[in-house]
């Protein structure tokens, strides 16, 4: 074992957030500590330890992300002010807005839906003429606008559409 | 200026099904279709009226079919110009076959003497501001002898006498629908408007309308762009309303 290989085992180490690593092979016997006051891992020397050593010190990391799009996830909802990046998809005329095909059918569309174009999101019953309204583009349902049979006008916003 | 038709060219027959509109809006999800496809039940199963309502027939008494349109010149808040040439083309049917005293009940029923002889059911198919597919539902009572009607409704028959071959009735009468597309198509929307408030019930004499368990006479003044009604009450208050926001009183 060089030096060259002795300096990368220690870049190695403190990058891996290991406290210390403990290491012998063909008669060396390495010690690394970083320093940091943290509980022992308990090296069996060999060099294959090392290896398993970062998926342990992974745990972390991999909580982290775990934790992560929890709190990125919640944001969207809670800065709802901010719908200037969705679609808004209005009424192509005036009627009364229905989320059944009739009323013992399911609803069209929840939100959280993914929607395709040719997706029909509502009825909309002008003058007894159904009309399917399809949509245009892809996306999520994020917000339904109006409640279920309920009157509209023309151009009301019916649904806020997160575009994908 | 020769068009050729398009209404009827091609005709898809079925002895059994349970609705032509809800076949024919299967149809269009799942190819190609041309404009004009009618769509025929010999023996209508479920014949839909709107929302929850039904349309009963027995085979071979009644016209029973639906026509495939794609009228996608045609912005969807402009669709009750559709509902007119439909309803015309059923109204002038009546009128070649003999029958007096027809009207056409707004939105689009066709009624003789106050009593029911044709429905129809629009089914558009909306994307963005147009339409681009317009299933139209029709059945119209034919051969039905008197006794098996219900009070409300009245056949060919009833009113003529004669029973009439269903082949060519169709035929006929998909001619008179094709010739009221052809206006809508040239955008003679005033024209429909005229023709359609001409035979309109309660346009030249007052019927009695019902509001909140009251009764009301009333004239209909006019048909907005939307399809709603303008109502002039006797007292002279003008009414606006949409479908169901009053009943007819027989």
């Amino acid at each position: 074992m060089d030096i060259k290989e002795i300096q990368d085992l220690i870049k190695f180490v403190a990058k891996s957030g290991v406290s210390e690593v403990e290491l012998e092979t063909k008669g060396v016997k390495i010690r690394i500590c970083t320093g940091k006051e943290v509980a022992y891992v308990q090296q069996q020397v060999v060099t294959p330890q090392v290896v398993t050593a970062p998926q342990v010190v992974n745990q972390a990391p991999v909580n982290q992300t775990n934790t992560n799009p929890t709190t990125t996830n919640n944001q969207p909802a809670n800065t709802g002010a901010d719908d200037s990046k969705y679609i808004t998809i209005k009424s192509p005329m005036i009627g009364t807005f229905y989320r059944r095909q009739s009323p013992d059918k399911p609803l069209l569309v929840n939100v959280g839906d993914e929607i395709k174009p040719g997706h029909t999101l509502c009825i909309i019953e002008a003058m007894k003429l159904f009309n399917d309204i399809e949509s245009e583009i892809s996306g999520k349902v994020v917000k339904v606008l109006v409640d279920d049979a309920s009157p509209v006008e023309y151009d009301q916003p019916l649904f806020l559409i997160d575009p994908a | 200026m020769h068009v050729l038709p398009i209404i009827g060219n091609n005709i898809i027959k079925l002895d059994a099904v349970s609705s032509t509109n809800t076949y024919a809006t299967t149809l269009l999800k799942n190819q190609k279709v041309h404009e004009g496809l009618i769509i025929q039940a010999i023996h209508q199963t479920e014949g839909r009226g709107q929302m929850g309502t039904n349309w009963h027939s027995l085979p071979g008494e009644s016209l029973t079919f639906s026509v495939i349109l794609a009228p996608s010149f045609l912005k969807a808040d402009r669709q009750f110009y559709l509902n007119m040439a439909i309803s015309l083309g059923v109204f002038e049917y009546l009128t070649v076959k003999g029958i007096q005293g027809g009207l056409i009940k707004w939105p689009n029923d066709i009624i003789v003497q106050r009593k029911k002889l044709a429905g129809i059911l629009i089914e558009n198919s909306i994307k963005g501001k147009n339409i681009q597919h317009s299933v139209i539902g029709i059945g119209l009572n034919v051969n039905t002898v008197a006794d098996n009607l219900p009070a409300f409704a009245t056949s060919l028959h009833a009113e003529t006498g004669r029973f009439y071959d269903l082949d060519a009735e169709i035929h006929e009468l998909t001619q008179l629908l094709d010739k009221y597309y052809m206006f809508l198509r040239l955008e003679k929307l005033l024209k429909l408007k005229e023709e359609y408030m001409k035979h309109l019930l309660g346009h030249h004499h007052s019927i009695i309308l019902r509001k909140n368990e009251i009764d009301f006479e009333a004239t209909v003044m006019d048909i907005q762009d939307s399809g709603k009604i303008v109502l002039q009450k006797k007292n002279g208050e003008k009414m606006i309303a949409g479908f169901k926001e009053f009943e007819w009183t027989y």
